[in-house]
């Protein structure tokens, strides 16, 4: 198995010319779970983005588990922010954690069998098995994310990249999400979560990335958690 | 008149499935412009063939031909194009260019008209019949062509099912896992052009974007499933292109004579109608009885 999960080397990402990261290196350790905290406009949903290809990044190299991103689609998984999908969507609990077979199935017209367990399984798991035939606007926002996160465990990644997955969800959702999060990282995949609240992050999180359009540390959350770092990532640069 | 011998009847037959056909293909694209909050590209797209039919007529082409066809077709995509461009290299709004690719290519479109009116006269009254449709004059050959061409959009349409409805729901999961987001962009546009062309020698180019709008307006009321909603907009559309082309004859008098194309749209909009209202009315119920 790799070591490293994902390495940058130099990244530079603008957006209209205005520089939103710079000079990003790191290497993040596989089997961890590891929250990436800064504050806004720090650019940490923009680092998810340029990892996937999401936003073109200027300069620099990404690589994932040693290879460049686009060998290994199959392995990532991401679960974008709640805001970012079109709720009146005609789609069913079901047919979105279905969408996690889509790239191992793509020319299939029916779920199969094994499909019809695969969503159940990972619907239990997040503990959303009751609804299964809710249309997505019918949903709580925790109840979203938890949908989305079954949709990820449903692509059997080995990363999983989650935009903000606990802004604006109840208690219970924000616990089933971090026990299937923790879940995760105990069969060793490697989960990079943009995180707000930075309290739990010492007590939930193996490792912190800090950022502030650079990187100001990368490391375990009781090296990196200090009131300096702190104090230096939440400064106006 | 049994309502059966539409489909048997030499000379109602053509007509009938003719257009049931164009109506589930363009019912079905619809559903996909539906979802996409893109329903005005059928509208763009259909008056943006005037000038590629006119075009085929000033070259002499005869009104039965499939360059007919393939010209709409060649018009649709480049008008496709151009809102891409407007939008991406100009920076103007969806709405905007929608519009604009519409009134220009139509614009374009009737000038040419005008000239070829006088240059080729045959060729012109043959081709005009593109305006409002003329789904009366469909022989079996026409059926042939467009049986093929709605299979084509139908086949396609089931064999990238899933790449389609990931790219339409959840664009950035699409382009993460790989499903082939440019592929997919240029099937979407070949399936609308296609059905498109399929659209406009029945119902017309004015009247085409009712066929890709009201079936999937309907079809939403009744389903949260985009697989339910692809049936039932199919279902949908084949009723109206049945039931248009049976009343168009049923209704029409020796002095009065009511063409399909628009009967074909006004059924399609009753159905949409009525079921916005049945809608509208279970969620008022359900209302009372929370309230209750």
């Amino acid at each position: 198995m790799e070591n490293i999960a994902l390495k940058l080397n130099s990244l530079d990402v603008f957006y209209e010319k205005i520089p939103v990261l710079q000079k990003l290196s790191m290497e993040v350790k596989a089997g961890e779970l590891v929250a990436i905290v800064g504050p806004n406009g720090a650019g940490k949903s923009t680092l998810l983005k340029a990892v996937l290809g999401l936003v073109k990044k200027a300069r620099g190299s990404i690589t994932i588990f040693g290879q460049p991103v686009k060998k290994v689609r199959a392995r990532i998984a991401y679960v974008p922010q709640c805001e970012s999908v079109d709720w009146d969507f005609p789609i069913t609990v079901f047919d979105l954690v279905l969408m996690g077979c889509f790239k191992r199935n793509r020319f299939r017209l029916w779920a199969s069998r094994s499909e019809k367990q695969e969503v159940y399984k990972a619907l239990e798991e997040v503990g959303m098995e009751a609804f299964l035939d809710r249309q997505i606007s019918q949903l709580s926002c925790g109840q979203r994310q938890r949908a989305f996160l079954a949709r990820a465990l449903v692509q059997k990644a080995d990363i999983y990249f989650l935009d903000e997955p606990f802004a604006g969800i109840d208690a219970a959702s924000a616990k089933q999400v971090l026990q299937t999060l923790h879940t995760l990282r105990d069969n060793g995949k490697t989960l990079l979560v943009v995180h707000h609240d930075l309290e739990s992050v010492s007590t939930d999180f193996d490792a912190v990335i800090l950022i502030n359009k650079q990187l100001i540390g990368y490391g375990p959350t009781k090296e990196m958690f200090t009131p300096d770092l702190i104090k230096q990532t939440y400064a106006t640069v | 008149m049994q309502l059966f011998d539409f489909l048997t009847d030499p000379v109602l037959r053509g007509p009938t499935i003719g257009t049931m056909l164009m109506a589930v293909s363009a019912s079905l694209i619809g559903v996909l412009l539906f979802v996409r909050k893109r329903s005005l590209i059928a509208e763009t797209l259909s008056h943006a063939t005037y000038p590629g039919v006119m075009i085929a007529a000033a070259c002499g082409v005869e009104h039965l031909s499939i360059w007919i066809l393939v010209a709409a077709f060649i018009a649709a995509i480049l008008g496709y194009q151009t809102v891409e461009l407007l939008q991406q290299r100009f920076r103007v709004r969806t709405d905007v260019a929608l519009t604009f690719v519409l009134a220009s290519f139509f614009g374009v479109g009737v000038t040419i008209a005008s000239i070829v009116q006088h240059t080729h006269t045959s060729a012109y009254r043959q081709v005009q019949t593109y305006l409002f449709g003329q789904a009366a004059t469909m022989s079996d050959h026409h059926i042939v062509i467009y049986s093929l061409l709605s299979l084509l959009v139908i086949s396609l349409l089931m064999l990238f099912f899933r790449p389609l409805f990931a790219a339409t729901f959840d664009k950035s999961f699409s382009r993460v896992v790989g499903l082939g987001n440019k592929g997919i962009e240029i099937l979407f546009l070949l399936l609308v052009a296609l059905s498109v062309v399929i659209g406009i020698k029945s119902v017309g180019v004015v009247l085409l974007s009712a066929m890709f709008i009201a079936p999937a307006t309907a079809a939403r009321q009744y389903t949260n499933k985009l697989s339910t909603m692809f049936v039932l907009a199919a279902a949908f559309g084949a009723s109206s292109g049945f039931l248009g082309s049976y009343l168009s004859v049923v209704l029409s008098k020796p002095h009065l004579s009511l063409p399909i194309g628009p009967m074909i749209a006004i059924v399609a909009s009753g159905f949409a109608l009525i079921s916005l209202a049945i809608a509208r009315m279970r969620r008022v119920f359900y209302e009372s009885l929370q309230r209750s």
